[in-house]
């Protein structure tokens, strides 16, 4: 992923990285600059009909302009994650992430069971 | 007041007494009573008192672990001959009593079909994740009805049809379910109807409402859909039955169900089956007047996860092949980070969407497995699955594409290939359970003195010896249990043993233990007992059996 921009941005709507889906290994937004490049792998295998297990690694930098993003120190981390899921989507997962700023442990849960949709049938017990 | 000095001596007498109450009855009570062998189930109490409950959800370690009495015993509701006697759970049908072509296709069902012309809505949900219809027909007969996934047209209706006939035919309780077919101008409002919404709370039903569900179920080329009607079954609903333990405010339940011999069995039927959703909520207990007293009965429902179908799309690849949660494959497959592939990835299914996914070939009843672990499943003895097993064989091929028919597939394929799974499922199940214990079945003395039985594993073509067999008879005193041999092990002519040729005066009872000798089958040279009463003249009637020798 990259992003790119040539007009003055307040440092608050910048591009960031770190927590969530990008370097999880770091604390939320902590790099931060007017562009931005990050990648992931994540591999995943099924541990039991409602669970995966993940191991998954990370890479981003910023810079103030894009050709920065090469000469930039590249931040990385990786680890280990389990998701929980129904039959249709995850629910929740959990990711132990080792940068090189920590060890950082994230639990994140999203809608517990699917809304109805156009797999569910229709049908009273 | 009495010092605890004093009142050692009266714990003493009262220990004593209990012990000795525990002990008489089983030192002097017979071994047969007259009316042995019972063919129906004692519930004689009213069970008028029952109230509902609906509370069947399992707890998070009946789900990985099943629960349930931790003993495994004989089965205990089995009668003297070692089989299950009718009762609000079971009826004897095939393989005890002759089932035609036309009783495995009517199975339950006591109309051809339901009365033709305007269906009524008579009320809607959409709560969780199974919204749907309730029917009534030109009769005003109330049906559940449920819909086929748009993906697998005719799989979860005709799924569950099959497996309703053929549950009925082994004996079990289970709703009237009718294949149906109409048009969305066929659905007219009733009045007073009403729909249940997502967060429970009920409306008058709108035109609207059924167009939402009509919208995710599948259609007919011709815009007509095909559903499954249930019919209400009779009685007061009480919820769900249990797997373990007995319903305490029923009186006439008390055989803890982990140990009742038919819901044993069910482990054996339901892998015939592919029926993997075997959990407690989809039974249904009923209160029903039975002459002068009401009685609970038990009913197996919601067969959409039988067969290939997984209701709402095919069955997913480990359906029958692991727990919900399965430790072993869990921690391999953990460990091995995904390297580990169980076998059931690899095996190969026809692309049918009607049936979804089940195949016969490389079907392993042995090992089996529904969702979640069933504490009645996991109490199963070698006697009961033979007992099931021998159920299972009973279905001919034609009686089993009888049952497949009724299914109504529109593609011929489908009909063909399902009847062909079953047939090989079921071949593959009296492999796997008729030749683990001494496979005699059927003893009786015929008027000219021989003993006669049948060889169940070699009636099914599992043998391919002509296995020996060896009688010894015994004298059987009822009142002391006391078997005395009357003569040393001798040979049989086949099938055939001929009695002693003198009895003692006065026997009123023979017991004959009967082995096998099978160089393929060496568990069977374990003998079987065949307990005889003397009747009038040189008959004798079969008051017990004993297929395993093995109480606890």
């Amino acid at each position: 992923m990259t992003q790119t921009g040539a007009n003055e941005v307040p440092f608050y709507l910048m591009p960031t990285l770190g927590g969530g889906s990008t370097l999880p290994g770091y604390d939320d937004f902590r790099f931060r600059d007017r562009n931005v490049a990050s990648f992931g792998a994540e591999y995943r295998w099924p541990v039991f009909r409602m669970m995966d297990a993940a191991l998954f690694a990370d890479a981003g930098t910023v810079a103030p302009t894009a050709g920065g993003l090469l000469r930039a120190r590249l931040h990385s981390d990786y680890g280990l994650g389990l998701r929980l899921h129904t039959a249709t989507r995850p629910f929740a997962r959990l990711d132990i992430t080792r940068g090189s700023e920590g060890t950082r442990v994230s639990v994140s849960m999203s809608r517990s069971l699917p809304r109805l949709d156009h797999k569910s049938v229709p049908y009273v017990p | 007041m009495i010092s605890p000095s004093t009142r050692r001596p009266h714990l003493l007498l009262v220990v004593t007494a209990l012990l000795a109450i525990t002990t008489l009855p089983s030192a002097t009570s017979p071994k047969f009573y007259p009316d042995d062998p019972l063919l129906l189930d004692i519930e004689d109490r009213d069970a008028s008192n029952v109230r509902p409950d609906e509370a069947g959800a399992v707890s998070a370690w009946q789900a990985v672990r099943g629960g349930g009495d931790r003993s495994i015993g004989r089965a205990m509701n089995v009668n003297s001959i070692d089989e299950v006697p009718d009762s609000s759970w079971f009826t004897n049908r095939i393989g005890s009593r002759e089932s035609s072509l036309d009783d495995i296709t009517r199975g339950p069902n006591t109309l051809p079909e339901p009365v033709p012309g305007p269906w009524t809505v008579v009320a809607g949900k959409v709560d969780g994740v199974t919204p749907g219809l309730q029917l009534a027909d030109g009769a005003g007969r109330r049906f559940f009805v449920k819909f086929d996934p748009p993906s697998n047209p005719e799989m979860a209706s005709g799924a569950e049809i099959v497996a309703t006939k053929l549950l009925f035919a082994l004996g079990f309780n289970v709703p009237e379910n009718y294949i149906i077919n109409f048009s969305r101008d066929e659905l007219v409002l009733g009045s007073g109807s009403t729909f249940k919404e997502a967060n429970g709370s009920k409306r008058p039903l709108a035109s609207a409402d059924v167009d939402r569900v009509l919208a995710r179920a599948a259609r007919r080329a011709d815009g007509s859909y095909r559903a499954l009607a249930s019919l209400a079954v009779d009685g007061r609903r009480l919820g769900p039955f249990q797997y373990a333990g007995v319903r305490p405010d029923d009186p006439n339940d008390i055989v803890p169900h982990e140990h009742r011999r038919e819901l044993r069995a069910l482990r054996v039927f339901a892998a015939w089956l592919n029926h993997v959703d075997t959990k407690s909520q989809n039974s249904l207990d009923t209160l029903v007047d039975a002459g002068p007293r009401r009685l609970v009965r038990h009913y197996l429902i919601d067969f959409g996860s039988a067969l290939g179908s997984a209701a709402t799309a095919a069955k997913g690849r480990r359906d029958g092949y692991e727990y919900g949660f399965d430790t072993r494959t869990s921690v391999l497959s953990m460990l091995s980070l995904g390297a580990y592939t169980p076998s059931w990835v690899r095996i190969r299914y026809p692309r049918l969407p009607a049936i979804g996914r089940i195949e016969g070939d490389e079907f392993r009843p042995e090992i089996w497995k529904p969702t979640l672990p069933n504490a009645a499943f996991q109490k199963a003895r070698p006697d009961d699955t033979f007992w099931a097993a021998e159920r299972v064989m009973s279905f001919t091929d034609e009686a089993i594409r009888a049952a497949v028919a009724t299914a109504r597939f529109t593609d011929p394929a489908a009909t063909q290939y399902l009847g062909d799974v079953l047939i090989k499922r079921r071949n593959r199940i009296g492999r796997a359970w008729l030749t683990d214990v001494n496979p005699i079945a059927g003893p009786a003395i015929d008027d000219q003195g021989f003993l006669t039985f049948r060889n169940a594993a070699q009636a099914a073509g599992l043998t391919t010896n002509s296995p020996a067999y060896g009688v010894r008879w015994n004298r059987f005193d009822n009142a002391t249990h006391a078997a005395t041999p009357l003569e040393s092990w001798t040979s049989c002519a086949g099938a055939r043993c001929r009695m002693p040729g003198a009895l003692p005066a006065g026997a009123e009872f023979v017991m004959a233990e009967v082995a096998v000798t099978d160089p393929q089958h060496p568990a069977w040279a374990q003998p079987v007992r065949a307990y005889f009463r003397a009747g009038t003249g040189n008959q004798w009637t079969l008051a017990g059996f004993e297929r395993s020798q093995t109480e606890q």
